[in-house]
């Protein structure tokens, strides 16, 4: 009987902690469905033309983001530009050239650290670096301080794709009498091209929605402007100034930016997880 | 340099070796008292071999004996690795290819190397044989073209992508992917042809493809191959080579070596008594 | 016939591949490519360092211990933001952790195979989710919900005089300390499950199959089995979820409540250290209080990099490292 018992208890417990598991996911998924839910329920409502072709506007006026995403879209290509070029050099290197030395196990230290480093403080070296001495918040400095935030990234990737490639690829490129330089060029990075692809729309996808280091590197801007060297608006400090604003136009401006970059994001995540492999059991 | 002909690693048994003299005037490529170094572990032992022109020259022996090894030696491959070397001589043509002054691409222009797997570049099958080519000569589109598909029918290939020229050479099946790296190797016009066990990965119906466009090859090139394959060395090759722990043992003419071994253990090796 | 064999090529030794002189400038371009990464975390830690010496001279210790924070009579006291900080992350940690190994155990043991790749993907994109987008979230829709479901309730229920009433003091108002650890929690749950899962898959199949062939139930083997084969690993992987919600600064400052006094009971209004940068800076009155808010910067980047450094080495170098 005693046995019985146990085997009682133990199945009790089984179908108790699965029942925890499967909560637990239920729970995961939820959220996301809330949070999604919201964002339709009070973005799409303020989607209309004028949130395209017009500037932020003042508070309890008309207006609409023209100016934020022409902004975002110049911060994000240019911190993209500079991150692909040092990403993908420090990746090969990492990959190419460091091997196991001393110094390339420190660099791949730090490149984890930067990895989930806060972004906020990147935005204050950035702050200290790039705007104080120039006594200007400017948008070069908020380029920065995306393009430091989506470097380690890409190096990241650039440095697992690259290893995954077999020995005898860069051989044969090398046994062809092709400089190192060309093997790499020409045939490592387009075999792992793929791979640094998905790292960098991730990496994209990642700067996109980024805040706080814009807070005091590129500041904003109430109007449309393409000057690099001046505040420049994006989308994620409108946002947050105008959601926690009193006033409710700015507010559904804000829920209308919030969809705008969610729907992004989330589109470039799930055709990145859908084109690449699920992880598998070894 | 100078004491490399003097042994530094004693042998664990005096080993008897058998090398048959050739034509001084045939030969391509030649080592003289290589020696060769993974870090401090030493792998080839004062190895001493020709290799000549017009003819296929077979590397056999056991895992580890420094067959691949002596390949990799002779078109400076293992120069990517640091911590890898090599002392004495490798002569091609008489100049000493482990110079300082060596151009490394240029010396791997003129000795092509084929790998164990198939490793055709991620583009079209196309721009995998002009990849070399583009490095060194400014071809028109035309002479191009025509390099392109001399090279594909040397290796025998022609007949199954001319119609696919533009399609990625990753799509094709393993025997095609190692016969477009022959091609692609020849597209540079080397004068020596390294392949290193290059049938290993292959169906017999490829293998057997791969060696008629190497019998035909060796027409006008030099071509060494490293193989597991005591048959394959016997059908194709001229010259053969037994190695073992890092030395030659014997080198004498295929036929010679498979049906009359003058060194014990070489003979031990083909009938299969031992590796 | 165009290919010939060089050997009969009168002057092969003149052929040179375009640029292979170029090769130990690629090697030093990549190399310094490498080094900028060093650069980065070296320059995060002088400009901190510097930034914050004059309020950390200034103040000394008593920068850690006084929660007086008022750059009205420019008075910088930390201990608030960083009480915050430790509290908010701690907090999310306990409501993520059981959660965050849940989905991960859900996913490799449970979930019919159909549903797994989707599964796995929304609980990837509630990683995706900008945080900003948290933040909106939390303050309309979450905060108010909670303040009505929950915060009421219990501020109700609480025995007057008793430890409860204690910890439940703070205006209900849906924004603050507990608000502000669930929506971190909701935020790094996803980082944590998604390293699990690939943890939990690392375990040999064989391993597995043979303590069910024991007869042992799915809780025993994640038990007995799964979780001492990857005990260091896991703990890796908290110490990561960890470092996100020590620094994690939009979703906090929209719903923390942003008071700097040191809170006093899980409903009641505090702050983060990146939620003070982030309300702050922009319009620090003065040098010293632009000082204050870096040295709190400096405090924030000690604790994830020790966090950090830590979960690292628990983790083991990366793979092929």
């Amino acid at each position: 009987m005693a046995g019985f018992n146990r085997v009682g208890r133990r199945k009790i417990a089984d179908a108790l902690f699965v029942a925890f598991c499967t909560l637990a996911a239920v729970i995961a998924l939820f959220a996301l469905a809330a949070i999604l839910t919201s964002l339709l329920v009070k973005g799409v409502s303020g989607i209309n033309l004028a949130v395209f072709t017009q500037s932020t506007p003042a508070p309890e006026s008309n207006g609409g983001l023209a100016n934020a995403i022409v902004g975002s879209v110049l911060l994000c290509g240019a911190a993209m530009i500079g991150a692909l070029t040092i990403g993908v050099l420090a990746g090969t290197w990492l990959a190419e050239f460091g091997g196991t030395s001393r110094y390339a196990a420190v660099i791949r230290f730090l490149n984890d650290v930067l990895l989930s480093a806060p972004s906020i403080l990147i935005g204050l070296c950035v702050y200290y670096f790039a705007v104080r001495p120039v006594h200007g918040y400017n948008g070069w400095a908020g380029a920065l301080a995306l393009c430091l935030i989506a470097t380690p990234v890409i190096t990241r990737t650039t440095e697992d794709v690259l290893k995954l490639q077999s020995r005898q690829l860069r051989e044969s490129g090398v046994a062809l009498g092709a400089p190192f330089w060309v093997t790499v060029q020409k045939i490592l990075w387009r075999a792992a091209g793929g791979g640094i692809i998905t790292g960098a729309l991730l990496a994209f996808a990642r700067i996109s929605g980024e805040t706080a280091p814009l807070l005091f590197t590129s500041l904003g801007n109430q109007f449309m402007s393409f000057d690099m060297s001046k505040p420049i608006s994006n989308l994620p400090a409108v946002i947050f100034q105008f959601g926690l604003s009193a006033y409710d136009d700015w507010q559904r401006l804000a829920w209308v930016g919030a969809l705008l970059i969610a729907g992004a994001v989330l589109t470039i995540n799930i055709f990145v997880r859908l084109i690449s492999q699920e992880p598998k059991r070894s | 340099m100078t004491d490399a002909s003097t042994p530094t690693a004693p042998a664990p048994e005096a080993l008897e070796t058998y090398l048959e003299s050739v034509p001084a005037d045939n030969i391509k490529l030649e080592t003289r008292n290589l020696n060769f170094f993974y870090g401090k572990n030493k792998a080839l032992h004062d190895v001493s071999i020709p290799f000549l022109n017009r003819s296929i020259t077979a590397l056999i022996g056991p895992s580890g004996c420094g067959k691949s090894t002596l390949l990799r030696a002779l078109n400076r491959i293992y120069a990517l690795y640091p911590g890898q070397r090599a002392e004495g001589e490798i002569l091609l043509d008489g100049r000493n290819v482990l110079d300082k002054g060596v151009d490394l691409t240029e010396l791997r222009a003129r000795i092509g190397m084929v790998f164990q797997q198939p490793t055709p570049f991620p583009m079209s099958i196309y721009d995998n044989v002009a990849f070399g080519v583009r490095l060194y000569e400014k071809l028109s589109k035309t002479d191009m073209d025509e390099r392109v598909e001399q090279s594909l029918k040397r290796a025998a290939l022609w007949e199954e992508v001319k119609n696919k020229l533009q399609s990625p050479g990753l799509g094709l099946s393993g025997g095609q992917q190692q016969r477009l790296c022959v091609a692609r190797t020849i597209a540079v016009q080397p004068e020596v042809i390294l392949l290193d066990e290059p049938a290993s990965a292959l169906d017999p119906i490829s293998t057997a493809k791969l060696e008629e466009t190497l019998v035909e090859l060796k027409a006008d090139y030099a071509i060494v191959i490293v193989t597991h394959n005591l048959q394959q060395a016997a059908r194709i090759s001229d010259h053969a080579s037994f190695m073992y722990l890092g030395r030659v043992i014997e080198f004498a003419q295929t036929e010679k070596l498979f049906d009359n071994p003058k060194v014990a253990r070489t003979s031990d090796y083909i009938t299969g008594r031992f590796g | 016939m165009t290919v010939t064999p060089a050997s009969t090529d009168p002057a092969p030794l003149a052929r040179k591949a375009a640029g292979a002189t170029f090769d130990p400038i690629f090697k030093v371009l990549c190399a310094s490519a490498a080094t900028m990464l060093l650069v980065t975390l070296g320059g995060i830690v002088i400009s901190l360092g510097l930034g914050g010496w004059p309020a950390l001279s200034k103040y000394g210790l008593s920068f850690f211990l006084s929660s007086t924070w008022d750059p009205v009579a420019d008075i910088y006291g930390g201990a608030g933001p960083i009480a915050g900080t430790l509290i908010t992350a701690v907090l999310s940690l306990c409501f993520a952790l059981p959660l965050a190994f849940g989905i991960a155990v859900f996913l490799v043991e449970f979930c019919p195979p159909l549903l797994r790749r989707p599964i796995g993907i929304a609980v990837e994109l509630l990683a995706g989710v900008p945080s900003i987008v948290y933040g909106m979230w939390g303050l309309f829709v979450f905060a108010p919900l909670f303040s009505q479901y929950v915060e009421l309730p219990l501020i109700a229920m609480a025995p007057p005089g008793s430890i409860w009433e204690q910890i439940v003091q703070g205006i209900p108002n849906g924004s603050g300390i507990l608000s502000a650890s669930i929506i971190l929690a909701v935020m790094i749950l996803p980082y944590m499950a998604a390293t699990l899962r690939e943890l939990f898959l690392t375990i040999p199949q064989k391993v597995r199959e043979s303590a069910y062939g024991l007869g042992c139930t799915t809780l025993e083997v994640i038990w007995s089995v799964t979780l001492p084969y990857v005990r260091r690993s896991a703990i890796g992987a908290v110490m990561l979820g960890l470092g996100r919600a020590l620094g994690e600064t939009m979703a906090v400052t929209f719903i923390i409540g942003n008071s700097h006094a040191f809170p006093k009971g899980i409903f009641d209004g505090g702050s983060t250290i990146a939620s003070t940068i982030a309300n702050e800076f922009q319009e620090a009155t003065s040098d010293l209080h632009t000082s204050a808010l870096i040295a709190l910067g400096l405090v924030l980047f000690g604790l994830t990099f020790s966090v950090l450094a830590i979960a690292r080495a628990l983790l083991g170098a990366p793979k092929n490292g």
